[in-house]
């Protein structure tokens, strides 16, 4: 949802300021979920704020949709195979469809590229104050 | 209202309370309409699109979700932006650039979004 709303802000704020900042970030996220995502894996390791399970595919996520249009091949999709829980977030496609993909060509490839052990550490700022992870939903959910 | 959606639950709901509950998510998409293909629709239908646009405008200005609230502060900036610039009203198109930017310098800050990794 993040990246819809930047796409959002990419695509029809008003100022040219907030469609900068909306570009930014979006570009900067990209890089983020890329860095993090495993092609092999078809998944992102935790920590998971809101999320509403842990496996992209075992469930529709809406970063799962977004990745899936990137990569834009069945086999590298990090979706359920056929149908599964929350499958109600494809009624995101048409918003995003409507928006755009705007991903760096180096963070698409990257997302369908072999992926060798790595380790990766991100600090994340601890003050957040929205929901708990999501929960009665999918069978693996937090 | 008499343009309804329904909830997963059944429930009906007016567009202008949904809207105002969510904050952003069906904003987007009403705001995509809106934009795109509003010559599609009765103007009865894009009047009270305007009328729901601004109740959730002005319930995200009340909510006032905090720049760590990552996806939903992000939508709430752009409603209460697109929604003050587009209808004149300065105090919500001020609360909207704000929280952008709040949102901008919060992510520079960390180099990611406090709602991290979240696949939703």
């Amino acid at each position: 949802m993040t990246l819809i709303g930047l796409a959002l802000w990419r695509e029809l704020a008003f100022s040219p300021e907030s469609r900068q900042m909306g570009r930014t970030l979006e570009a900067e996220f990209w890089h983020e979920a890329s860095t993090f995502y495993n092609p092999n894996l078809k998944n992102m390791p935790g920590a998971y704020f809101r999320g509403y399970g842990m496996d992209m595919r075992k469930y529709f996520s809406i970063m799962g949709i977004w990745i899936a249009l990137a990569v834009d091949t069945e086999k590298d999709a990090p979706m359920p195979p056929q149908s599964g829980p929350k499958y109600d977030e494809m009624s995101n496609l048409a918003t995003i469809f409507n928006l755009g993909l705007s991903i760096p060509k180096a963070d698409l490839v990257s997302l369908t590229g072999e992926t060798k052990a790595r380790f990766i550490s991100r600090a994340v700022p601890n003050s957040y104050r929205g929901d708990t992870p999501k929960s009665g939903n999918c069978p693996d959910s937090a | 209202m008499r343009i309804r959606r329904f909830t997963a639950s059944g429930k009906r709901q007016s567009t202008t309370t949904s809207l105002t509950r969510t904050g952003g998510s069906s904003s987007a998409a009403i705001i995509i309409i809106r934009q795109k293909f509003s010559q599609l629709l009765p103007v009865e239908i894009q009047k009270e699109i305007d009328i729901g646009l601004v109740h959730a405008a002005k319930g995200a200005l009340r909510r006032n979700v905090t720049p760590e609230y990552t996806n939903i502060s992000i939508m709430s900036a752009f409603l209460m932006d697109y929604v003050g610039t587009e209808f004149k009203i300065d105090e919500l198109k001020t609360a909207g650039l704000q929280k952008a930017k709040a949102i901008y310098s919060l992510y520079k800050s960390h180099k990611t979004f406090s709602e991290y990794n979240s696949p939703t």
